[in-house]
């Protein structure tokens, strides 16, 4: 990187001079003629704070003073000064200014009559850096009256831009857009028509404040808003090496319990166990280039997610489209990293250490020498500073572009900007920060504002067009909205989430469960020289005959087909066999013999690949068959669990990279009677290591982890019994290190084996994962994981199956031809064109097909019967109700007469339902 | 049937462009760029997924027969080489019929792959596709989306973007999911994946089990509704509009003569022999056991042939871009960390036939001039180096001194120093080798190293699009080539 490059010999004064434009002969101004110049070829490197080359002319003194290379003008003087020859230069690498366009012969002309003519600068002038747009505090009284202050607020803001509309939309269009933007669903027809006549004055106001009661559907539907904000999503680039983790169960019970906003960036800024996933970022195998260490990706999305400033150019080099610095961003980074980090400018590093340092040093600064959570600790105190406007504004502001579809600042993740209407903005954020930021007293208070009822319109055409606030835009139905929309006309909801982390029952778990407890075995890992080798020789004993038995066939196969050659072979793999089935024989005699003689020094076998391997089995009755039983299992290392002898497999694992946490449907499995659960828990496998680290590192195969334990539950529910069972690790739990014979068969005999062990008290787990010592894994971003913390939201997860919406969901392909982002990067505000590869999509697609076709698989009988009697005219009219919350006109009512019939058969309800849903009308939140 | 005009098409793509406003999509930058004369209107990508070794394929060097007890470090190539079309370049044996076509390409034999640490394919795969190593601050779009972005499909009613023979619930699945996108360009220019291509037809034809009549209907049904509905009269009419346009475009591919494209049923059996082995089932590939031992890759020989297949078709039906991968999955195909040799028999055979049918299918039909081919690798592979030169990355296959056991004779690391691209048509020289590679071991560049940056800058020049193109996205510029800093190979262009 070229920065100011002035070592060139200076030519000779005269020399020099004869080159250069002449001095415009008149006298010059510096507010009229050099101001305007400045601004625009100067200051963007050389002043409002930055310093390249060591030149700043923020102010007089910064001119005459000069840079690295010298002063940068003479006054008096201009055929000596420095500045003139750099924007006359020839030589194209220092040539000033470095970006844009030349001066011309006019200009430098000017330039060298200001500075012949004494440089004079006008007294306290600067060009430094103007107070941040957005950032104090400010308090806005709303005009008295009645009303929603934001109303109160606009009226003048629409008065002065001639601004006449309609009134309030219908109350189903309000219903509509409310039930969706509260909770993310349409409203049934049945709600719909209830609110319709409901005759209470103020009864949109009651429906907003009951649907954001619903804490699990408000909580379900926002979810998709801050994954997309805070880029968490369950599978993704990064988890395949640990190098990603997610907050979903922090994030999802921070909204059933609306998590005051300032604890709730707190958290994330200063991140405990189970919220740190937002800062770690995402973490690609290998070397990540330095603007994308995970630090900087911290300091990217601390400041774009919360104030508003995009620090992506600065993580490179200082900005050109905004006034942030490398060293700005550096200084965040340094924050949330414990390593000296090297300033690296375009991939060039600078030899400068990264200091940390606040972007607003108004607010406040963070002490060098402090230890890394003392740093997150203070950001996270300068984030929620009174003096910081900042943090209110921006999150107000992404509320209000989600509700009304463009925010009072754009783009949203430029608070820099003005807003359109600082006085809503302004209020908006003191009225949150009053109200103990209470998020979802800003949902409420926009919700119930006439500026939110009013009709929609379409915004800017171009980028031209200045934008003037007429209502709210059209905006899109979200993928997880279409999805749940579909997903509701039969109620098929999924049973479980893609995550396990999801607490639903929230501050009130209890909801009937009872924790687990994390178990083990207290027998030693060392099983004792006697049962290691009686183990390994009935190993032998099995494997040999085993080989015997293949022999013997081989043998049959060889006589009928009248083989010589194969007989021959195969009678030498008898002998062999029996070979070893007789030595075999004779060490298990010995290693048993070995014990009556009470010499187990004896026997010199010890198993090397089973001793870490660890079997619990828990028996119980059921007095009916199961309708329903997830269970959850969690444990420190690898584990297989089987349920009546049958090997169960996963229905979902952890977003974590070892499958620690499973969820398993056992309800199948199960039967009324004596059931048997059995879990197999084993060290860590080598996986993740390469042939290399498995010969040097044999150890580390069977290395434990240092605190190892199991937990399970499971809730079942049993036919026709109301009260469900649940089952969990309690004391009743039978265990056994390395047993013999098969440990998940149902008959196993495990009568004389011992009770598990609890894990005391407030002691969980700790998955250490395969970057035990001693192969240190530098280039996976892997961390001992606590089990403790994922052992409620695991539970929870599992016992509450059903009824699992869209955004709790992993993306299908529709969902993605609908534009829900892959979350790689923070995604403010979603893609709302329509375009051909999603119609395809959903003209052909599969997903939305299946569905459609198992909807009318289900629906047509039913429609079928009621039609019998009264036509299809009331399913028309109700689906009209549901879907587009109208009724039908009656030439659509005709139309879907003639296609329905008074006999609906499924292809036809298919093609009703598909029609509707791929409305603009439906898909168009207006 | 609709008929499709230009004036539709722009029609179209008008209404796109105010929808993409709506969407806050990103604008191109306004810096004026010289006008480019394509040189080529239709490129075709053949990804050799997984690492292909150039000293086993393109780049032959000397060769070292399989005995027990051989040293490993004396061995650079397993098989030996043949000579080809073009005076003085070499193949290695197995790609006899690639090497009679050899005199209509350009061979580069030093294209380089960064150097990115611990080796993980998908990322690599990733840079080559984007131009950009992940992770990035913005979601960079792949090759085909800036195709499809800066040049639209070359028939309105074709999907610009095909992308061929990729499943991604597979490993690294949400890695290559992370890559085959248009990013920030939005959906519109994303790909239109089709994982199988004998199960292409599917993706233009009317769902599973619905009629080509019901589907007329339904359609027909849904314009009908259209129209009765009172609801249009206020709000977004343009948002409409865009909607409403969507769904034609989506039922006009559907419905025209360019969907046949799709359906390799139309191909006449004796063509279809060319491009596949006899006797090759399609339905098995599903059922080939993922195992490492060369049995994975000779039960799905054919597959990759019927996608050159697909892709010609397409070609003459006016997509713009279409990729033809070999499939990545880790550890098969080319993803070689055992049996190399055996395994490369099988690959080579894979690609041999129907790579040399395709050009020659594409010449014949007089499309080979406007028709760029190009077939890359994330990267080759050596016996011993993994990475480059010196690198301390970890090495992710057993390597033994001696080799007792055929599993260990083959290229089993990742290598990142050289390794070989080959370009015909598409205004590329012909009979040409670009660069120059070390006859021992590291057989690394010695003479004009490509970089992929310069390799996409030489692509998009002869599409005509120029590497310093770019885009604003969040008020910066994104450009095609990374940073804007491609440098076209002007002595490749003819």
């Amino acid at each position: 990187m070229k920065r100011f490059s002035l070592l060139l010999p200076l030519a000779t004064a005269a020399a020099f001079a004869a080159q250069l434009p002449p001095s415009v002969d008149r006298p010059v101004d510096f507010v009229k003629d050099i101001q305007p110049l400045l601004e625009s070829s100067c200051v963007k490197c050389h002043a409002k704070g930055k310093d390249r080359g060591g030149l700043s002319i923020e102010t007089h003194e910064g001119v005459l003073k000069g840079g690295d290379t010298g002063a940068a003008i003479v006054p008096g003087n201009s055929a000596k000064s420095l500045m003139l020859e750099l924007v006359a230069s020839d030589d194209a690498e220092s040539l000033m200014p470095r970006r844009g366009k030349r001066w011309t012969p006019e200009q430098v002309g000017l330039l060298r009559a200001w500075i012949d003519q004494g440089a004079k600068w006008p007294l306290g002038l600067t060009f430094s850096k103007p107070a941040p747009e957005n950032l104090a505090p400010r308090k806005v009284e709303a005009p008295a009256g009645d009303g929603n202050p934001i109303d109160r607020l606009l009226t003048e803001y629409f008065g002065k831009h001639g601004v006449k509309h309609a009134g309030p939309v219908s109350d189903a269009a309000f219903a509509r857009r409310v039930y969706l933007d509260a909770i993310g669903l349409l409203p049934s027809a049945d709600q719909l028509d209830a609110f319709e006549k409901d005759a209470v004055a103020d009864k949109r106001a009651s429906l907003v404040h009951s649907l954001l009661t619903d804490k699990r559907s408000y909580a379900d539907h926002w979810l998709t808003f801050w994954n997309d904000l805070l880029r968490n999503d369950y599978k993704g680039t990064g988890f395949i090496d640990g190098g990603r983790k997610q907050i979903t169960g922090w994030l999802h019970a921070a909204l059933m319990t609306n998590k005051p906003y300032d604890q709730f960036v707190a958290e994330l800024v200063n991140p405990n166990f189970a919220s740190e996933g937002f800062t770690s970022g995402i973490l690609w195998r290998g070397n990540v280039n330095a603007s994308m260490k995970p630090p900087m990706q911290a300091a990217m999305s601390v400041s774009q997610v919360f104030l508003g400033v995009n620090l992506k150019c600065a993580s490179c080099h200082d900005s050109f489209v905004n006034d942030w610095a490398l060293a700005d961003c550096y200084g965040l980074a340094a924050v949330y990293t414990d390593e000296q980090m090297e300033l690296v400018r375009c991939d060039k590093p600078q030899g400068k250490t990264a200091k940390v340092r606040f972007l607003y040093p108004e607010i406040g600064s963070i002490a060098a020498g402090l230890d890394r959570p003392a740093r997150t600790q203070r950001l996270a105190e300068l984030m929620l500073s009174p003096k910081n406007g900042r943090l209110s504004r921006t999150i107000v502001n992404r509320l209000w572009a989600r509700l009304l579809g463009r925010g009072l600042v754009e783009p949203l993740d430029d608070m820099d900007k003005p807003a359109w209407n600082r006085d809503v903005l302004d209020w908006l954020a003191e009225d949150l920060v009053s109200h103990g930021w209470d998020l979802k007293r800003t949902i409420e208070v926009i919700l119930t504002s006439r500026a939110y009822a009013l009709p929609s319109t379409e915004g800017p055409r171009d980028e031209k067009e200045a934008f003037i606030f007429k209502g709210p835009l059209t905006r899109r139905m979200t993928a997880e909205q279409f999805s749940d929309a579909v997903t509701s006309l039969t109620g098929d909801w999924a049973k479980l989430p893609s995550s396990p982390e999801f607490d639903f029952g929230a501050e009130d778990l209890a909801g009937g469960l009872s924790m687990p407890r994390w178990i083990w075995t207290d027998e030693s890992a060392d099983l004792g020289t006697q049962r290691e080798a009686i183990h390994k020789a009935r190993g032998w004993l099995a494997s040999a005959g085993y080989s015997l038995e293949t022999a013997n066939q081989k043998a049959s196969a060889a006589v009928l087909a009248n083989d010589p050659a194969q007989l021959a072979a195969a009678n030498d793999a008898i002998a062999k066999a029996a070979g070893h089935l007789k030595s075999a024989q004779e060490l298990l005699t010995a290693a048993a013999a070995a014990k009556a003689v009470g010499d187990p020094g004896e026997v010199k076998v010890r198993p090397t690949e089973d001793k870490h391997r660890v079997v619990f089995r828990r028996h119980f009755k059921l007095t009916q068959p199961a309708t329903e039983a997830y269970a959850m299992l969690a444990a420190s290392q690898a584990f297989d669990l089987s349920v009546n002898g049958t090997a169960a497999k996963p229905a979902l694992n952890d977003g974590f990279r070892n499958g620690r946490v499973k969820i398993y449907n056992i309800g199948p499995m199960l039967k009324p009677g004596e059931n048997v659960i059995a879990i197999s828990v084993f060290s860590h496998t080598d996986k993740g290591m390469n042939t290399t680290e498995r010969e040097k590192y044999p150890e580390s195969i069977n290395h434990l982890n240092r605190t190892p334990g199991m937990a399970f539950h499971t809730r079942i529910t049993l036919a026709g019994i109301h009260a469900p069972v649940q089952i969990g690790t309690d004391n009743q739990w039978r265990v056994f290190r390395s047993p013999e014979g098969s440990w998940s068969d149902a008959k196993l005999d495990d009568t004389k084996w011992s009770l598990a062990v609890p894990l005391p008290d407030g002691v969980a787990p700790v998955d250490e994962g395969p970057s035990l010592q001693p192969v240190k894994r530098k280039d996976f971003a892997n961390t001992p994981i606590q089990l403790g913390a994922i052992l409620r939201g695991a539970v929870s997860t599992a016992a509450h199956s059903g009824k699992i919406r869209a955004p709790l969901l992993a993306a299908d392909p529709l969902q993605l031809a609908l534009d829900r982002p892959n979350r790689e990067i923070i995604t403010p505000a979603r893609n709302t064109a329509a375009t051909t590869i999603q119609a395809l999509e959903l003209t052909n697609g599969a997903t939305l097909d299946t569905r459609l076709k198992s909807a009318a698989a289900k629906l047509a009988p039913a429609i079928a019967k009621d039609a019998a009697v009264a036509g299809s005219d009331p399913w028309i009219e109700r689906t009209y109700r549901s879907l587009l919350n109208r009724a039908p006109v009656a030439a659509e009512k005709q139309l879907g007469l003639e296609l329905l019939g008074n006999d609906p058969k499924p292809d036809a309800v298919a093609d009703f339902l598909w029609a509707l849903v791929n409305l603009p009308e439906f898909q168009l939140i207006n | 049937m609709l008929p499709h005009t230009r004036r539709d098409f722009l029609k179209t793509a008008s209404a796109m462009t105010l929808g993409a406003l709506a969407a806050r999509s990103p604008r191109l930058c306004a810096e004026t760029l010289a006008k480019i004369a394509p040189r080529a209107d239709c490129i075709i990508v053949l990804w050799m997924a997984g690492g292909m070794a150039s000293t086993e394929t393109f780049d032959p060097k000397r060769y070292t027969a399989y005995e027990s007890g051989v040293e490993s470090k004396r061995v650079l190539s397993t098989f030996p080489s043949i000579a080809t079309s073009a005076d003085g370049i070499r193949f290695s044996a197995g790609l006899e019929k690639m090497a009679a076509v050899m005199d209509r390409g350009t061979l580069i034999r030093t294209a380089q792959a960064a150097d990115l640490g611990f080796i993980l394919h998908s990322r690599h795969q990733y840079h080559w596709h984007t131009g950009y190593v992940p992770p990035q601050s913005v979601a960079a779009p792949h090759l085909g989306a800036f195709m499809a972005r800066g040049l639209g499909p070359r028939d309105a009613a074709m999907p610009a973007f095909v992308n061929i023979g990729q499943r991604f619930d597979l490993g690294e699945g949400e890695e290559l999911k992370a890559f085959t996108t248009a990013g920030f360009l939005g959906s519109e220019f994303g790909p239109f994946n089709i994982p199988f291509p004998h199960e292409a037809a599917t993706a233009v034809r009317p769902p599973a089990g619905m009629t080509p009549g019901r589907f007329e209907d339904r359609n027909k049904f849904y314009k009908r509704l259209l129209d009765a509905s009172p609801v249009g009269k206020y709000g977004s009419t343009f948002q409409r509009e865009s909607f409403i346009r969507a769904m034609d475009n989506a039922h006009r591919l559907l419905a025209s003569p360019s969907a046949k494209a799709f359906d390799l049923s139309l191909e006449p059996a004796e063509s279809v022999a060319k491009y596949v082995p006899a006797g090759f089932d399609p339905k098995n590939i599903n059922s080939a056991k993922q195992n490492r031992d060369g049995d994975y890759e000779a039960g799905t020989i054919g597959r990759f042939g019927l996608g050159c297949l697909l892709a010609r078709r397409l070609a003459e039906a006016g997509a713009r871009y279409i990729e033809v991968t070999t499939e990545y999955i880790p550890f098969l195909n080319w993803d070689t960390h055992e049996n190399g040799h055996a395994r490369l028999v099988n690959m080579k055979k894979m690609i041999d036939a129907p790579i040399a049918q395709l050009i020659l299918d594409l010449e014949q039909r007089g499309l080979l001039d406007r028709t760029l081919v190009v077939l890359a690798s994330e990267f080759s592979r050596d016996m011993l180096i993994e990475g480059k030169e010196k690198s301390q990355q970890r090495e992710q296959a057993r390597v033994p001194d001696k080799i007792e056991n055929p599993q260990f004779y083959g290229m089993h690391r990742h290598f990142t120093e050289a390794g070989s691209v080959l370009m015909w048509g598409g205004g590329m020289k012909r009979g040409h080798v670009h660069g120059e590679t070390a006859d021992e071991r590291p057989c690394k560049t010695v003479k004009d190293p490509v970089s992929i940056t310069d390799l996409h800058a030489t692509i998009y020049k002869a599409m005509g699009i120029s590497p310093k193109l770019s885009y604003l996205v969040e008020e910066r510029p994104f450009y095609t080539t990374q940073d804007g800093k491609g440098v076209p190979i002007e002595s490749l262009y003819a």
